[in-house]
């Protein structure tokens, strides 16, 4: 029901009530003035054509009907009676009902159509949008107030004018299809530019509809226009935007992703595709394994998965994926899953390929590796520390050293350290550190700790280097020195030995000595004979003094047998022992301790020892000091050589003693070599060709070597210098190893 | 000094009345033998191990000689010497000595020793020696000459 149907019964009946009034006045006016029906007919077709402009129909053809029965009773004759004695009468009442309804109708149906007319004319003016009607030859028909307002046209300015009136510029080619569509089409749908009243301009939407007449002849066109220029720039401001991501995506030399829930490929970027491989299209629409490697599809679904299961946050993973031509290569992904605004959710993937950087970094791990091969194998241990001491790092050898595993060494501090592992004290550990920060490295001896308590000595070269990044790292080369130390001791021990012997069998220390602790006592012999003899030749005997004086005399006397015997003893404790002797190593250790020497007096020392010289059994160490003893002299004979001359061998060979295997050893040098007759004398006691010489090695150095079995004997070198052998029998044969013989 | 006079058979012996003189020596036998030597020439004689003991003794400001080893543990003859010395003592010292190098004896000579002797002395020379050292230092009492 409509708004005007709504109030249509009150009106109905509001109005049939004034056209009862407005009639039965007339009829009383018509009725005093004699009018005859006619006259009255016309009255009240008046009434009625007036009440019909405000009421409705049916009320007024109740009044019509009413108003012939009016007629009829008070005014057609017979009066007063519903007969009508008249014919023509009976026409006018007729036509009088005939022409009220009719013009009723009219009327009404006129004023409604102007009301509906109206009320769209309201409506039309409510709306927003401009709606403006013209006729075919563009003239304005209707301008609403939605026209007015953005056009800045009033309706009366428009009316009646021509539509380009108001565009203020000739009509475009695009009006000009517009106008030849809607003609054809009839209807248009268009975005037009049009100016307004204050010179803007605007982009419209037209929307057209020709409005055709019964015969199909087009009588007028309602246009509905929107102003859509903040729309358009929206638009436009959207599609560029649109445009730049696009190329954002499209270009950007990384592989953009999207993929639905199922893992499906919704969209890839050119870039991506390319690097795979393919194009855009045939990868739309497969699932995104299919560009993983075998091995690495189910990894790569599942990280999928995980994007989906926690929508929003970023993960990211690296994986290698396949090319369509078989290829591999290394991506690292991050991706998202998230809702689009169609509510629709998608995973978007970036993809980069790492294949590059992976290939370094299994380079650098190979590196890495095989440095670490290197360190752990080394046969020094190493320590690495951070800047504050700590452990940070060490290798094989440090462990085993130490008896510690990794884990327990990795991580100690430095005090731990210290306290733990080394002997180092508080004065070394600052004496160090002020070391290290002087010059960086630092070389010290000392000793460590292994775990089950036992000390080894060490010699420790540490260094300290700052990183790339600024930190200070400090790393210690730890050589364990145990042989060393055993070898230095060693030798120290001969040196020491070979010292002593050569003291003791060198009569001029041993003489020296003893002949002074035997004058202590011959002074006082002698004093008190003296003194006896004073007192006696004085003709003193004073009884007692010279008692004690002889007593004296008898005393020191013993005391010097003493000396003597202690001496006798000492001679007799250098018996030679009875070991496994090989001259090749005598020799060695000879050369060891003269090494100094000949360094120092320039002489090189060249041996040339048979491979295959039988074992002796004898002294090591009177051996040691016969060579020893030769070589000295070998040197001493050099003395007057030039510098680059001074030339030394040792030879050894086999030989043999009345048919039996023997060692030969032969000093050979260039010095000023032997005259013929000094052959055998230079062996006497007490020979010798040196100023301050006692004459005794050579002496000394025979009765060893008779005392081994063997001899000693001296020959000139044929060209310059002199050659001094030995020989002794090898194992066996030497009167040395007959049985165990007595210790003295 | 010893009293001039026939040959006595048994007779004691006489006072001892020569100078007093030390004999520093580590070695005992040697020092009391020394000793009983010099006082068979007449002289008084006291002995001592060590120069610490000899200066401890007090004895420095009364002998008129000093017959010393060189080589002696702790403090040795040089050192002994110069000690005196620096006390203003003028005492005549007799170096005797088992074993010394040139060096110790220049050195002792520069320092003013009266006489280096080497062991085992000879009585001969010890007491001639002596003989020198006092009657060079005037505190001898008679006078073999005068006799």
């Amino acid at each position: 029901m409509s708004v005007l149907q709504a109030r249509a019964l009150p009106r109905a009946i509001g109005s049939f009530w004034l056209g009862l009034c407005a009639l039965a006045l007339v009829t009383l006016l018509c009725f005093q003035l004699g009018f005859d029906a006619t006259a009255t007919a016309f009255v009240y077709l008046v009434v009625i054509v007036a009440l019909s402009l405000v009421g409705s129909f049916i009320p007024l053809a109740a009044l019509s009907v009413l108003g012939v029965a009016s007629l009829s009773y008070f005014f057609a004759p017979p009066r007063f009676s519903f007969m009508v004695g008249n014919r023509q009468d009976v026409v006018v009442l007729g036509a009088f009902l005939i022409a009220a309804l009719v013009t009723t109708r009219l009327v009404n149906r006129s004023t409604r159509a102007a009301r509906l007319s109206e009320e769209r004319a309201r409506l039309l003016d409510l709306t927003h949008d401009a709606v403006i009607i013209r006729d075919m030859q563009s003239r304005i028909v209707y301008w609403n107030r939605g026209a007015e307002r953005l056009y800045g046209w009033s309706a009366t300015e428009t009316l009646g004018r021509f539509m380009h009136e108001f565009r203020m510029g000739p009509e475009s080619a695009a009006d000009r299809e517009a106008k030849a569509q809607l003609l054809q089409t009839g209807s248009l749908q268009r975005e037009l530019w049009h100016t307004t009243r204050d010179g803007k301009r605007l982009m419209v939407e037209v929307s057209g509809a020709l409005e055709r007449d019964e015969s199909g002849r087009p009588v007028a066109v309602l246009l509905t226009l929107n102003d859509i220029t903040e729309r358009k720039r929206a638009e436009d401001a959207l599609r560029k935007s649109e445009e730049r991501w696009r190329a954002v995506f499209e270009h950007n030399p990384t592989m953009y992703f999207m993929l639905d829930p199922a893992g499906t490929v919704i969209s890839v970027n050119p870039f991506g595709a390319e690097q795979l491989g393919y194009t855009v299209e045939e990868l739309v629409g497969r699932s995104v394994l299919d560009v993983f490697i075998e091995s690495h599809r189910e990894a790569a679904r599942r990280h999928v998965a995980d994007c989906l299961a926690h929508p929003g946050q970023a993960l990211s993973w690296e994986l290698r994926k396949l090319r369509r031509d078989g290829t591999m290569l290394w991506v690292r992904e991050t991706a998202r899953a998230m809702r689009t605004a169609d509510d629709e959710v998608v995973v978007l993937v970036v993809c980069e390929d790492i294949t590059q950087r992976k290939r370094a970094e299994d380079e650098l791990r190979a590196s890495e590796t095989r440095f670490r091969t290197l360190v752990d194998h080394a046969s020094d241990a190493f320590f690495m520390h951070d800047e504050r001491g700590t452990l940070i790092d060490v290798n094989r050898q440090a462990c085993e050293g130490l008896g510690y595993t990794r884990d327990e060494l990795v991580g100690m501090s430095r005090a731990d350290f210290i306290s733990r592992l080394t002997t180092t004290d508080d004065e070394d550990a600052k004496g160090i550190r002020e070391r290290y920060a002087t010059s960086d490295i630092a070389t010290l001896e000392s000793r460590h700790r292994r775990k089950d308590g036992t000390l080894f000595p060490v010699e420790a070269r540490m260094r300290q280097f700052r990183s790339e990044d600024g930190h200070q790292f400090g790393i210690a080369l730890v050589r364990d020195i145990t042989d060393r130390k055993q070898a230095e001791q060693s030798l120290r021990e001969a040196q020491a030995a070979l010292a002593h012997v050569t003291r003791v069998t060198t009569l001029g220390e041993v003489t020296a000595s003893f002949a002074h602790e035997l004058n202590q006592p011959l002074a006082a012999i002698a004093n008190n004979a003296n003194a006896c003899h004073a007192l006696l030749a004085e003709g003193i005997w004073e009884a007692d003094e010279l008692r004690e004086a002889l007593a004296d005399i008898v005393s020191d006397a013993e005391r010097a047998s003493a000396i003597i015997e202690r001496v006798r003893a000492l001679a007799k404790r250098s018996a030679p022992e009875r070991t496994e002797l090989r001259l090749g190593e005598v020799v060695r250790d000879v050369l060891a301790l003269a090494a100094a020497e000949s360094a120092a007096r320039q002489v090189t020392i060249r041996t040339d020892l048979a491979a295959d010289l039988p074992v002796v059994m004898g002294d090591r160490v009177q051996l040691q000091q016969v060579l020893l003893n030769l070589v000295v002299n070998a040197m001493d004979a050099m003395a007057g050589v030039d510098e680059s001359e001074r030339r030394l061998e040792i030879r050894g060979q086999l030989d043999m003693q009345d048919g039996r295997p023997a060692v030969t050893i032969r000093v050979e040098d260039c010095g000023i070599g032997l005259k013929a007759e000094e052959a055998d004398r230079l062996f006497e006691p007490f020979y010798t060709t040196k100023p301050h010489g006692m004459g005794l090695g050579l002496a000394i150095s025979r009765s060893i070597l008779e005392a081994h079995g063997g001899r000693l004997w001296a020959e000139s070198n044929p060209g310059r210098g002199a050659v001094f052998s030995f020989l002794l029998p090898a194992r066996g044969r030497s009167p040395l190893d007959v049985g165990p013989g007595p210790d003295r | 000094m010893s009293q001039a006079g026939p040959k006595n058979e048994g007779r004691e012996m006489a006072e001892p009345h020569g100078a007093l003189v030390a004999v520093v020596d580590d070695d005992t036998s040697v020092r009391l033998s020394t000793c009983r030597l010099i006082r068979s020439f007449g002289h008084r004689c006291e002995s001592f191990g060590s120069g610490e003991e000899f200066f401890a003794s007090g004895f420095a400001e009364q002998i008129a000689c000093l017959v010393l080893d060189v080589r002696m543990p702790d403090m040795d003859g040089l050192e002994v010497q110069r000690r005196l010395f620096e006390r203003g003592a003028r005492i005549p010292i007799l170096f005797v000595t088992g074993r010394a190098s040139e060096q110790e004896e220049a050195r002792a000579r520069a320092a003013g020793a009266a006489a280096f002797l080497r062991k085992p002395v000879s009585q001969v020379s010890l007491r001639e020696a002596l003989d020198h050292a006092l009657s060079a230092s005037g505190r001898v009492q008679g006078d073999r000459d005068g006799e």
